[in-house]
């Protein structure tokens, strides 16, 4: 009885040509169908047009590998690519020196503050990157940041030590807001690990630092790896903080070397080809990482686990909880008290004073400059739609996939996720080159940022979704199947009231990260259709840091608000349920 | 010689006391069970020996040395001992030989004797084929034998037992107990064994606990425990029980139905109790009245089950209210409403006490 509904559909296909007609017009099959055919517009053509561009000479559309001559055949190209993986490395590195000791710290000793070090590490995360920089960009410029100030200031020197326009500068900043993703992944997998796994080791003679060295760590070590690995591949398709701190140091990344394709004369098929290593990068180090967390048995090993005494650390733990607060005063409090500062000021470079200090900004960012207003109302006006596209999409492949509603739905769950090993700015030249020339011309159009942030946010929701409904026993809509309902009764009657939050959850989470996509809109937003984050970048490049500062603030404040929203609804970490 | 004395062991979590003033000694080379519902307090026992948690009051001392008091507590890892957990918790990023070798690591064994005794052990257990396995590679009865190399390679002060045996299926189960009491046989190590199985307990152990809501109701071996259950607890816990109330009568005790003398209730002193215990298995039914001395009591059948092994009958005596719970031989068949006699062997009545927590 359970099989039934399943059992059908399975026999369907080879159930001859009458039966496959009846079966092609039940309204499921017609959905996932039509789910099909947009999987296809919104990731399968796009991917397809990249690689097709890559060999196609622009003059006469002819196959050629000129492209691939052109791009990797200067040094200077090559060598953005080196530093792109140099800054990679070295971006992850530091950020696994932040990350690792506070997520020991808060999941397993007794450092004081660790609800609050928790709270810290999200707001890291939440503070969109390029907002970062611009805060460092105002703490750590070589002669006029506040930092290099101070110093000057102590000690009468005549330059400051510090300048963010630098390698090194850009590793640290570009760390200081990747680390999350390796703090969060270490956490869960520390967090998961049975305390009988430690007090086993305790009982055979193991100390506590010998515990933590020979067994919680070791067990946790793939998570950290796994994740390490995402931060490296974040910073390679990370645009905005190379774009503000890189050009200006004098040297390319990857990202940057693309956007410079892009200038005039746009030479899409070159960019094509030069995204290709990148790609291939991600790919490989994506099917790493999933063969590294794929054994399951490191964290689901079971028992009673009982009552987790966290380790005492002694006076060590207030080491460790400086540590902490000094983590959290370079990722959140410097920057986001320079940056409001600045937003509150005349001149940022001039000190605070009841003369220096004005609403202005605001009220410049608000009513007075239409370029910057146009670009607000776009950016909430896209990250809404596509975070109500992405989660309605997503729940549709998600349920679909899971319920196995036909026979290629595995196929359709792989081509969702498909966008989530390229990084945005090569999927931004995707849909440049897909959609831009005729016959959609939608170059110019806000459609255009709106298709391209659903396809780089479809794998969240879908994700989200998919695990919200791996949670939930099929039983419950085979009760509405028997007691005479059908599968749209069961959907909207059973299913979608008890995932509504999870579903809520999602929106959220892809709205907020919505409004702060930079990497995709960089090539597809025309003027009218520009985004905050890419206004930024102007603005940055114009020296207007007040009004920068300004955006800036709006834009943490909306994420604060919706973040604060999102969490008396939905909890604390509604933010980090993504698998 | 006693090697593990429990002395006014108490727990408290807040308000609840988990485990109440107990009182246990083992003898060197001892396996003792403590048995009991979930919720009784067992394993915190367990963990207080082993030291994951300090007692509230009361001490834990190890040959005659104070490991554990409500003011100083010896750490797990300086107390030589070994434990089997419910999971296992075989770490899975080493493999079977190097989660057995982890122990005599910490006790800085030489390296060859290392070598020697994990192969030694890895015999014993007959698993030295999958040395270089990981615990994800094996089975769940291999990984249990993992988990006893990994426990005995140390020859521990003390071994302890917490539901070992709780994720194994039924057949692997008993194989398992079987080894556990032949690994105590061979090594002679001092144990205790924390199981909500009555079979499991019966099988392994020298002397059995039975706790109820944070004290041992009873400490017998495990005959003594079924035949002479001292508090209606442990008779109902232990096997299948009749509950019968007795009237003591100067030198008879007056039931429902029947009499017996006080000398042929076998228990030797006076009684205090108005309650006594008559195991189902105890009593027999008779389709004609049976001669002998036994009590007989004639009456009808009211239900029955067949169980697979035995039969479960009700029995309902014909001139009074006595009804009693009897469990017979497949061959021994009756109808509902048959009328049968009930031989009682006057023997197997057992006065029990008052309840501690009544």
């Amino acid at each position: 009885m359970a099989e039934l509904g399943i059992a059908r559909n399975r026999d369907a296909a080879p159930a001859g040509f009458g039966a496959a007609v009846r079966n092609a017009l039940s309204p499921t099959t017609l959905v996932a169908l039509l789910l099909a055919a947009v999987l296809v517009f919104l990731v399968a053509n796009p991917l397809f047009q990249l690689v097709k561009d890559s060999f196609t000479r622009a003059s006469d559309h002819s196959f050629t590998f000129a492209n691939y001559v052109t791009a990797f055949g200067r040094p200077r190209y090559v060598q953005a690519l080196i530093n792109s993986v140099e800054l990679g490395a070295a971006a992850a590195i530091f950020a696994s020196i932040i990350a690792v000791p506070l997520a020991w710290g808060v999941s397993r000793t007794d450092m004081p503050g660790r609800g609050f070090v928790h709270v810290m590490v999200l707001a890291s995360f939440l503070i969109p990157p390029f907002v970062g920089a611009i805060g460092w960009i105002l703490l750590g410029g070589p002669n006029a940041g506040w930092i290099n100030k101070a110093w000057i200031a102590l000690t009468g020197a005549s330059a400051g030590p510090f300048n963010i326009f630098t390698f090194w500068g850009l590793a640290l900043v570009t760390a200081l807001y990747s680390f999350p993703l390796i703090y969060i992944f270490t956490k869960s997998a520390l967090d998961l690990i049975s305390t009988e796994m430690e007090e086993a080791a305790a009982i055979l003679g193991a100390g506590p630092v010998q515990t933590t060295f020979r067994v919680t760590l070791p067990l946790a070590l793939p998570a950290i790896i796994g994740s390490v690995f995402l931060v490296f591949l974040e910073v390679l398709g990370l645009y905005g903080t190379p774009a503000l701190i890189a050009i200006p140091a004098g040297f390319n990344v990857v990202t940057t070397q693309l956007a410079a394709f892009f200038e005039n004369p746009v030479r899409i098929e070159v960019a094509a080809a030069f995204s290709m290593p990148m790609v291939g990068i991600t790919i490989a180090l994506l099917w790493v990482q999933r063969r590294l967390l794929a054994r399951k048995s490191y964290v689901t090993v079971g028992g009673k686990g009982g009552h987790r005494e966290p380790m005492a650390l002694g006076t060590f733990r207030w080491v460790l909880f400086g540590y902490a607060m000094a983590v959290a005063s370079l990722t959140v409090f410097m920057p986001l008290i320079i940056i409001l500062q600045t937003s509150l000021s005349k001149a940022w470079a001039l000190p605070m004073s009841a003369a220096n200090f004005t609403l202005k900004n605001f009220q410049q960012v608000l009513f007075d400059q239409v370029t910057v207003r146009q670009a607000l109302v776009n950016t909430f006006q896209y990250a809404i739609i596509t975070a109500t596209i992405c989660t309605f999409l997503g729940f549709a492949i998600a349920y679909i996939s899971q319920r196995r509603l036909l026979p290629w739905s595995q196929l359709l769950a792989n081509i969702t996720l498909a966008p989530f090993a390229v990084p945005g700015i090569v999927l931004a030249i995707c849909f440049y080159a897909a959609y831009a020339p005729p016959p959609f011309s939608l170059y110019g159009l806000g459609a255009l940022v709106v298709i391209a942030f659903v396809t780089r946010f479809l794998p969240i929701s879908f994700t989200n979704s998919n695990s919200a409904i791996q949670g939930l026993h099929p039983e419950l809509e085979e009760a509405v199947r028997i007691a005479g309902g059908n599968q749209a009764r069961a959907l909207w009657s059973v299913v979608l009231p008890i995932l509504k939050k999870s579903l809520f959850g999602s929106w959220l989470l892809i709205f907020i990260i919505g409004t702060r996509e930079l990497s995709t809109a960089m090539f597809l937003s025309g003027p009218q259709t520009r985004v905050v984050s890419v206004l930024t970048l102007e603005l940055s490049e114009q020296g207007q840091y007040e009004m920068l500062s300004a955006i800036s603030v709006l834009l943490l404040v909306v994420t604060g608000v919706l973040t604060l929203l999102g969490t008396t609804i939905l909890g604390r970490d509604f933010m980090l349920r993504r698998n | 010689m006693d090697k593990l004395n429990l002395k006014s062991l108490t727990k408290r979590f807040g308000d609840l006391t988990v485990v109440d003033n107990l009182n246990l000694t083992l003898r060197s080379g001892e396996f003792v069970s403590l048995l009991g519902p979930s919720g009784c307090g067992k394993t915190t026992t367990l963990r207080m020996i082993a030291g994951f948690v300090t007692p509230t009051a009361g001490a834990v001392e190890m040959d005659g040395r104070q490991l554990s008091s409500a003011s100083t507590s010896l750490p797990p890892e300086k107390r030589r001992m070994s434990m089997i957990f419910q999971s296992y918790a075989l770490w899975p990023n080493m493999t079977v030989e190097q989660n057995v070798a982890f122990g005599l690591k910490m006790r800085k064994v030489a390296r060859d004797e290392q070598t020697r005794r994990v192969g030694q052990i890895l015999d014993v257990v007959q698993l030295r084929h999958l040395a270089a396995r990981y615990p994800n590679e094996l089975s769940g009865g291999q990984q249990q034998r993992v988990s006893l190399a990994r426990a005995l390679v140390v020859q521990p002060e003390i071994l302890l037992l917490d539901e070992p045996l709780s994720n194994l299926d039924a057949n692997l189960r008993e194989e398992m107990r079987g080894e556990i009491r032949r690994l105590h046989d061979e090594f002679g190590i001092t144990s205790i064994y924390v199981t909500h199985d009555q079979a499991e307990a019966m099988t392994t152990s020298d002397r059995i606990a039975v706790m109820n809501k944070g004290r041992i109701e009873q400490i017998d071996d495990p005959l003594t425990l079924y035949t002479r259950p001292k508090t209606r607890y442990v008779a109902e816990f232990i096997g299948r029980s009749n509950i019968l109330e007795g009237r003591p009568n100067g030198s008879s005790v007056a039931f429902d139905g029947f009499e017996v003398a006080l000398a042929r209730l076998g228990t030797g002193g006076p009684i205090h109790t108005n309650e006594f215990s008559l195991r189902s298995q105890n009593v027999a039914l008779h389709a004609a009245c049976p001669s002998g001395d036994a009590v007989i009591v004639p009456g009808n059948i009211t239900e029955r089950a067949f169980l697979g092994e035995t039969w479960d009958y009700a029995f309902r005596a014909d001139a009074c209210g006595l009804k009693v719970r009897v469990t017979s031989p497949p061959l021994n068949i009756f109808a509902v409403g048959q009328k049968v006699w009930l031989e009682i062997n006057p023997s197997h009545i057992v006065p029990i006490q008052e309840d501690h927590h009544a």
